[in-house]
């Protein structure tokens, strides 16, 4: 599976480790969120990873001390990753010592489809036909057996026992020893993706399978002989990733496709007929603090249950996240908003632009994460290997940007005009005659060819009927184009015909002029009135202080007066505007009447 | 096969006629019957239109004439020609009236300035020369050519600009009050013809293979390029109205161009080359002067609309006199409810304000503000504006001042939106506002800022077009204005001097 994302935690939650597209293993340290090692491996282009298992090395390595590694390295609790290839090779990657361990190869001829291990137990992997069990000490196949006509593609290797189920569509449990096929258990349609046991004293495991939006839990209990799912759960999608603690049982978490994490709370015991649901439904969405549309979701990549938390990693394969939550309460759904760490990597770069010098002809990479990522690697390796999309997100484009937010040039605009009135694109149209510079609109004008100003006359007049701000636009449009086409507008005998609407729009408003300039010089006074009375108060706390120096009793007297006197004008005016209006309403009651019989 | 446009309808296929010497220009009479001079060899030709047939002959010249144009009342020509002078003839008499002399050299085109008391000749001495009629004397002369000056054109509006076009590329433009060119423009070829538009502020050069647009009120500027010919471009003149141009061309085509936009709307072929061409002017007849002494008239006939048949008696062979069918159903027409608007209601009812209420929804207001502003116009009329207004507060209050400010700048609303805001301060006037009002009447007030600014560019604006639209008006009052002054002139004494017999 070329190209598949596989990726896990390890299994105390320190590590993170992602297989991604690029054929290179990533590992976060969890802890702190960063990127602690980057492994490219020889040829991992040409037989990329295909899945991907976090082993402890302790429990299964050092009993067998014929290990080349040196004992230095293997004393201490280290986790290694279990990687399978396209070509059929298993290699083991030391987080310890930053490099590939060893590597196993013979055991298969396909790629691999899924490794699995569990303490005290060696490590099992299978391709498409074969179950191989290794032994990792000597780097040899242990043993290989082939498992019937279906594909096998998910393994899951019981603890302190001999046995192991294998999965395709179809889910088998096999004896080790004896590899034989011990029981059978059906209920999947397609192929199962991933395997999870439950401890307990009634042992289950779940499935999850591709194109499946049900979890299935089944029973290895061998007092039941039911080869149905004891439980099944029910999801959003399809699930990526399926975790439980081992300590506590009772919840379990399941991450979907679509980045949602689920927490189920449910004490399995015996058959249950319906789907259960989840308790607690986890989402992230990233606050982008400009609108309340612009909310952009962030996918969450794993999770992993660690007694009552929840360890998770967010954002993408390039900015992950992690964070430990511990859902509490009884909310059925539960937002969490957090900062999309490709922002955060933007603004971080944003700070430091500033303050370097930029360069004219070269491009720069501004990266935090190109310095973060470690040393590491085997022997030759090294470069930056920072992503094409991280690049591209680092270019320093400051420059392009610049000329990007240049007002448009009139050339272009002519064109674009001229398109515009050739196929009568309201679009076009409307994005060249808003503009509002009177020289751009010269300008334009002016490269106009003959063949558009007619038209262009023929817009202009049903925009200069619209509404104020149109309106406003296209007189500055017209005058335009009359001062630089006056000859070859005399010229057209038509034109008259074309620009009699706007000499008629213009008499109609000029004979609105006088009633609304006198309603403005009435509403003038009116809100004047209001801020005065407003600022009123203002003046009056302000007062006492100024008037140190003046005769309290000259001022007073004044200040009577100017009310006297305003007060006064204000009866006067609206006495007056009372008269006219009347006058008016007596002017338009008869041309008025038979309008509204129109309208009506 | 040939796509049968209106253009294609309107020209239709010409008839020959034969003529000595290759045609160097067709002038037709401005006034009926529309005669036209056809300029060849050592004569002027003066043309019927409808009989096609020669009405006059101009035969006063020794030498090749050229150039022979009409006066604007039709009742003089001048003809140039080699004999280096310009002479005036009378067309009803044929006499010889006046012969200016003064150029050195072969003058190719004369025209009748808009006096009617000068003509200015163009003369391949690299001269331009300004006469005058009645004292017969030489009043100016431009001589800022290089080279032969074959091309001339008088400004239709003004009695003192000269346009002139010289073989050595240059198009000038002179004042006369000035004696001295406003300002010249580089063709690029040698101009063989220039044209006014009637309005007198955009002029054509012909040369080469191009015509080039000209805008002569800021100083010359390039208007177009039009390059539909393949050969040089001989003669311009203009057609239907003025609205339509001609371009003939030594590629034997003659192309018709929509002058509002400079596309060719249609071609006419010649089976030679072109050398002239003049439209009378209604179109009638299309003349077109060749290189090897044909005319072609091509003349529109007045078209008869064949009137429809009247439609033929049915018959009624079987039917009674007076007889009528009756239809025996008699059919019931589905009586449908006139559908009343909740406003309609509400007036019916004398409910006012609930009337006003309904037509502020959002809904009515944004798609069909026509309705709120008919209702509050109605209730103008019935006088209940003020109790429909009052009693308003808050939410209410504040929907009206919004489809105020919204709508008092559409032109078809103001006077009635302006009488329902006074009626509103009226009645609100006293009362003290809420903060959300205080700010809606302050944005009122801009607005109407804004209403009284776009009017005053608007007048600004109608100052510009009436400018405008008297100048186009200019071309079309002055053909029709003066038929005033036929004075008889009497032929001078050098015309009186000059005998030519010509023997045919």
């Amino acid at each position: 599976m070329a190209g598949m994302e596989c990726s896990a935690f390890s299994e105390d939650g320190k590590y993170f480790g992602c297989c991604g597209a690029d054929g290179k293993l990533k590992v976060w340290e969890t802890e702190s969120g960063i990127l602690s090692q980057e492994y490219t491996p020889d040829l991992h282009l040409s037989s990329p990873f295909t899945c991907l298992t976090w082993v402890a090395s302790r429990n299964w390595v050092s009993p067998r001390k014929k290990k080349k590694r040196k004992s230095a390295e293997h004393a201490s609790e280290t986790d290694t990753v279990a990687l399978g290839t396209v070509a059929g090779n298993l290699l083991l990657y030391s987080i310890a010592s930053g490099s590939m361990v060893c590597q196993l190869q013979g055991g298969h001829s396909f790629a691999v489809n899924h490794i699995a291990w569990s303490r005290g137990s060696n490590l099992f992997s299978c391709d498409d036909k074969h179950i191989v069990e290794w032994s990792v000490a000597d780097t040899s196949v242990k043993s290989k057996w082939k498992v019937g006509r279906e594909r096998v593609t998910c393994l899951l290797v019981l603890p302190d026992s001999n046995s192991l189920v294998a999965a395709g569509c179809t889910i088998g449990l096999w004896d080790i020893p004896s590899k034989k096929l011990i029981r059978r258990y059906t209920g999947h349609a397609s192929e199962v993706t991933s395997l999870t046991l439950i401890p307990g004293k009634e042992s289950y495991f779940l499935s999850a399978a591709r194109n499946d939006r049900l979890l299935s839990a089944w029973s290895l209990s061998s007092s039941s002989q039911d080869t149905n799912s004891v439980a099944s759960f029910v999801m959003e999608d399809v699930a990526v990733c399926v975790s439980l603690c081992s300590t506590d049982t009772t919840g379990m978490v399941a991450v979907t496709r679509s980045g949602v994490l689920h927490l189920y709370r449910h004490q399995l015991n015996g058959k249950c007929s319906k789907p259960l649901k989840p308790a607690v439904t986890v989402q992230i969405a990233s606050d982008t603090g400009q609108s309340r549309d612009a909310v952009q979701p962030i996918p969450i990549l794993g999770a992993v249950k660690q007694g009552p938390n929840i360890l998770i990693a967010h954002g993408s394969p390039v900015f992950l996240s992690f964070e430990s939550i511990c859902p509490k309460g009884h909310e059925k759904v539960l937002c969490l908003v957090r900062q999309d760490p490709r922002e955060n990597v933007k603004s971080r770069d944003a700070v430091i632009s500033k303050v370097k010098v930029p360069e004219d002809d070269d491009v720069e990479y501004v990266s935090q994460t190109a310095t973060v990522a470690t040393p590491l690697k085997r022997g030759k390796k090294l470069k930056t290997d920072v992503p094409m999309e991280e690049r591209l997100d680092n270019l320093s484009l400051t420059r392009q940007e610049a000329v990007s937010h240049k007002p448009p040039q009139a050339d272009s605009m002519a064109h674009l005009l001229m398109q515009g009135l050739h196929s009568k694109d309201k679009k076009i149209l409307q994005s060249v005659l808003m503009q509002k510079d009177p020289v751009l609109i010269s300008g334009t004008v002016m490269r106009l060819s003959l063949q558009c100003i007619v038209p262009l006359l023929k817009e202009l007049v049903t925009l200069i009927q619209g509404k104020t701000i149109a309106s406003q636009i296209a007189v500055l449009w017209l005058k335009a184009v009359i001062k630089s086409h006056a000859g070859q507008l005399m010229a057209n005998s038509d034109v008259r015909d074309t620009l009699s609407p706007v000499l008629g729009l213009v008499e109609t408003r000029l004979g609105l002029l006088a009633p609304l300039l006198r309603l403005r010089g009435r509403l003038d006074l009116l809100v004047d009135q209001i801020g005065e009375s407003s600022k009123g108060n203002v003046a009056g706390d302000f007062g006492e202080s100024l008037l140190v120096f003046q005769d309290q009793d000259s001022d007073e007297g004044s200040e009577i007066e100017e009310i006297a006197l305003g007060s006064e004008s204000e009866d006067h005016w609206e006495e007056l505007s009372d008269m006219d209006r009347e006058e008016e309403e007596e002017e338009e009651g008869e041309g008025q009447a038979d309008e509204v019989d129109m309208l009506n | 096969m040939e796509i049968l446009t209106f253009d294609y309808i309107y020209f239709q296929v010409p008839a020959l006629v034969k003529e000595f010497g290759s045609i160097d220009y067709i002038d037709f009479s401005p006034v009926e019957p529309h005669y036209f001079a056809v300029t060849c060899s050592v004569r002027v030709q003066i043309y019927n239109p409808i009989t096609k047939v020669v009405q006059k002959n101009l035969s006063h010249f020794r030498e090749t004439a050229y150039g022979g144009s009409f006066r604007s009342d039709g009742s003089l020509i001048c003809v140039g020609g080699e004999e280096c002078q310009v002479k005036l003839f009378d067309v009803s008499s044929k006499s010889l009236l006046r012969v200016f002399k003064g150029h050195s050299s072969a003058v190719h085109r004369c025209f009748f300035t808009l006096d009617k008391t000068h003509i200015a000749s163009f003369s391949d001495d690299k001269s331009i020369c300004l006469w005058d009629i009645p004292s017969e004397s030489k009043v100016t002369s431009f001589s800022e050519h290089l080279d032969y000056v074959r091309a001339g054109a008088i400004s239709p509006v003004s009695t003192d600009i000269i346009l002139s076009g010289g073989y050595d590329n240059i198009v000038r433009m002179y004042d006369t009050r000035i004696n001295a060119s406003v300002f010249n423009m580089d063709h690029g070829a040698p101009v063989e013809s220039v044209l006014f538009l009637p309005t007198g502020g955009v002029f054509l050069s012909a040369g080469g293979t191009e015509i080039r647009v000209w805008d002569a009120f800021t100083g010359g500027r390039l208007l177009a390029k039009l390059c539909q010919h393949h050969r040089t471009v001989t003669c311009l003149c203009l057609g239907s109205g003025n609205k339509r141009l001609l371009s003939a061309s030594l590629d034997r085509h003659v192309k018709i161009y929509d002058i509002s936009s400079y596309q060719v709307v249609h071609t006419l072929d010649y089976p030679n080359a072109v050398l002239s061409l003049d439209v009378s002017t209604r179109d009638e007849t299309v003349v077109a002067g060749m290189v090897d002494g044909l005319v072609s008239i091509s003349r529109r006939e007045e078209e008869t609309r064949p009137t429809k048949q009247e439609r033929k008696k049915v018959s009624y062979r079987y039917a009674p006199d007076g007889f009528q069918a009756t239809s025996v159903d008699t059919v019931v027409c589905e009586e449908k409810m006139d559908l009343i608007s909740k406003h309609d209601v509400c007036l019916r009812k004398f409910q006012y304000s609930k009337a006003v209420d309904c037509v502020l929804m959002s809904y009515i207001t944004n798609k069909k503000p026509a309705v709120t502003v008919g209702v509050f116009q109605e209730l103008i009329r019935r006088k209940g504006l003020r109790a429909a207004l009052a009693g308003r507060e808050g939410k209410s209050l504040s929907a009206v001042l919004r489809f105020l400010i919204k709508y008092i700048g559409d032109y078809r609303f103001t006077r009635t939106l302006i009488d329902v805001a006074n009626m509103l301060l009226d009645i609100y006037d006293g009362v003290d506002h809420s903060m959300e009002i205080s700010v809606l009447l302050q944005r009122l007030a801009q607005r109407l800022r804004e209403e009284e600014q776009l009017t005053e560019e608007l007048l600004a604006l109608q100052g510009a077009l009436q400018l405008l639209l008297s100048g186009a008006s200019v071309g079309e009052s002055n053909n029709a204005d003066s038929m005033t002054d036929v004075t008889n002139i009497q032929p001078s004494q050098s015309a009186q001097s000059t005998f030519v017999v010509n023997i045919t």
